[in-house]
């Protein structure tokens, strides 16, 4: 009897546990569909309003007859969101053409050569993003006009290179200064100069961070809000503030809103997905022992 | 092919002593080999040769021009790194031919040259993979071939064979020492371990602290140690080292007297004597120089060691492999010698029997 009793209470044991197990699991997938639905909904909203007529809009309606016509609207001369595209484009593609560079170089320096004061530098570039901005956008919009590129995307551009610089610096040094010495090193002593060493070797190793650090860029310049509205008017206005264009006399236009949210969206979605194979593995992999 | 020469060369980080004042010739093709424990300057000095690290003092000559302020690429070296120091994005073909794409080599006589060093060093089938798809072992033959596919002024390696298990090391050893032969090019090897610097150097440089503590031939080194650390730092098991003192033509410490040849027979308090355990020879009875208890008895395969403890000292004894002892059994020895060397305890230098 004895001999029976032991194997059954291990039996009963580990059926509680897998039951326990399978509770466990079930709770983990409801909430991780919960916050999946949190996240999602409103981006299908705005996807599902881009494309109703404005009489669909305000229903709730989930079936409806899809049209294009908010998006001919939206690029037609009212809201001329083609240009605003354009503008936005340009502020992104100038902004990370200058950042991801100088940012590169500058976190090759931080990491690897050492300065009087050591690390006041870096945290001291780092220290210039506690300036609340509005503290800095009289004087910027003074010194703008007084230049005479005040609604200009140099303006624009300006500014979002102050904005993103430190922080893609601190975002690339972090990975630079996980490299082992060895590899740049051995460049420089196979005939290399420092500057093609970090060309040929460093930059393609540390490829991982620098493109993590563009699309951080890209994110924030796409986004950036505050400073383009003052420091825009009519010429250089960027999506962001493109919106504020669908709050009319006549109330808010929410399918222009829609279409406009969906262009700033899209082209971040895509170059996340396009460039997230990046995030996977670094390629130092081999490098060293 | 080239000379390197050192030229009262120092190297200060802050408050703290890298490299002493020290000066060194290394001829034209020889081998010379940098030895010390972690810590000893060896490697700081091969950096300063390499370029990587700027030297506080002095001067670094290579093939008779002066190259102190000269930057790595335009010393014409190469150098092998301890972590390899692969391009891990490039493929192996890429890696050993990077020094010549760098010099502006075209893709063609490249590949000839890639190929022609992949066969020295075995990697032909193993061109177009990346190093992460290597093995250690072959990532050293990469490292080593990026090395020697252009022919430099001098190689430089820094414990290249530190990260292999014993029986690569001593397959990469033959051939590193195979290549050096060959290609007759100058090379200054850094090292911690005595048996790679004692079978591949024509010279070895035994550093300790930031300074040379002897400059020699392996068989000087090992035959005539200029000082205590150099005596317990090369030979495996080392040399014993047994204070006491000289009195009427012999060696006296407690439980050991030990007759000394004429030249090192001088009365002296207060020294150390060194003899090598294949130089002490464990007797049947008790009619040696000493007896002591057996504290330890370890077969080699060739050769039996005997550590036995004689008085404060404890002694390691090389015996005949067919030779037997309980532990704590008394086992008498005999000490040949002319084989004895005296250091003074005070400044640690050899007593010099020819200055006796």
């Amino acid at each position: 009897m004895t001999e029976m009793a032991i194997p059954l209470a291990a039996d009963r044991k580990r059926i509680r546990r897998r039951r326990r197990g399978t509770a466990l699991k079930t709770v983990r997938v409801v909430a991780i569909l919960a916050l999946s639905l949190l996240w999602l909904a409103p981006i299908a909203w705005i996807i599902a309003t881009a494309f109703k007529s404005p009489v669909d809009v305000l229903s709730l309606d989930i079936f409806f007859t899809p049209t294009l016509e908010n998006f001919r609207r939206a690029f037609g001369p009212n809201y001329m969101l083609g240009d605003r595209l354009w503008n936005s484009t340009i502020v992104t593609v100038g902004t990370l053409i200058v950042a991801i560079p100088v940012s590169t170089a500058a976190a090759y320096a931080f990491s690897r050569f050492r300065f009087p004061g050591g690390a006041i530098w870096p945290l001291g570039l780092l220290a210039t993003q506690f300036v609340p901005a509005v503290m800095v956008i009289i004087p910027l919009f003074i010194l703008f006009r007084t230049v005479g590129i005040l609604d200009t995307p140099l303006a624009l551009i300006g500014v979002n290179l102050s904005i993103v610089i430190p922080y893609a610096i601190w975002m690339i040094k972090g990975f630079i200064d996980a490299l082992p010495l060895d590899m740049e090193e051995a460049a420089m002593t196979d005939g290399s100069s420092r500057f093609r060493a970090m060309i040929d070797v460093v930059v393609p190793v540390a490829m991982p961070g620098i493109v993590t650090a563009t699309i951080f860029c890209f994110v924030v310049t796409w986004n950036e809000f505050f400073f383009a509205l003052i420091l825009t008017q009519n010429e250089s206005v960027t999506l962001p503030v493109s919106l504020m264009s669908a709050r009319t006399d006549r109330g808010d236009a929410w399918e222009i809103m829609a279409v406009i949210g969906l262009t700033i969206m899209v082209p971040m979605m895509l170059i996340s997905r396009l460039v997230q194979r990046h995030f996977l593995k670094g390629l130092t992999t081999g490098a060293v022992r | 092919m080239a000379s390197v020469e050192l030229v009262d060369i120092s190297k200060h980080f802050g408050l703290a002593v890298g490299v002493e004042t020290s000066s060194m010739h290394v001829a034209d093709g020889e081998f010379m080999v940098f030895l010390g424990p972690s810590g000893c300057g060896k490697t700081t000095t091969m950096r300063m040769i390499a370029g990587l690290v700027e030297p506080t003092e002095g001067q670094i000559i290579i093939d008779g021009e002066d190259v102190t302020d000269a930057p790595p690429k335009d010393r014409d070296i190469a150098m092998v790194f301890q972590n390899y120091g692969l391009y891990p994005h490039m493929t192996v073909g890429d890696n050993i031919g990077y020094p010549l794409k760098v010099r502006g080599l075209s893709k063609e006589d490249r590949r000839s040259k890639v190929a022609e060093v992949a066969g020295k060093v075995e990697l032909e089938h193993l061109l177009d993979r990346r190093p992460a798809a290597l093995s250690g072992g072959q990532r050293q033959r990469v490292a080593l071939a990026r090395a020697i596919v252009r022919r430099p002024k001098a190689f430089l390696m820094d414990e290249p064979l530190s990260n292999l298990d014993a029986q690569l090391r001593v397959t990469m050893r033959a051939e590193i020492k195979h290549l050096q032969r060959e290609l007759g090019i100058t090379t200054i090897y850094v090292t911690h371990d005595q048996i790679e610097a004692m079978t591949l150097a024509d010279r070895i440089a035994v550093m300790y602290k930031g300074s040379i503590q002897q400059l020699g031939t392996p068989e000087e080194i090992y035959d005539t140690p200029a000082n205590l650390f150099v005596a317990g730092f090369i030979g495996s098991p080392p040399m014993n080292l047994i204070q006491g003192a000289v009195k009427d033509g012999t060696f006296q410490a407690e439980g050991l007297s030990v007759p000394l040849g004429p030249d090192l027979s001088r009365d002296r308090e207060d020294v150390t004597l060194g003899i090598r355990p294949e130089n002490i020879t464990v007797t049947q009875g008790e009619d040696g120089h000493a007896t002591g208890k057996v504290y330890s008895f370890e077969m080699t395969g060739d050769a039996v060691l005997a550590t036995i403890d004689v008085g404060k000292a404890r002694i390691c004894a090389r015996g005949d492999r067919r030779l037997r002892a309980d532990l704590g059994a008394r086992l008498s020895f005999r000490i040949d010698p002319a084989s004895c060397h005296l250091f003074d305890n005070e400044t640690g230098s050899r007593i010099d029997p020819a200055r006796s």
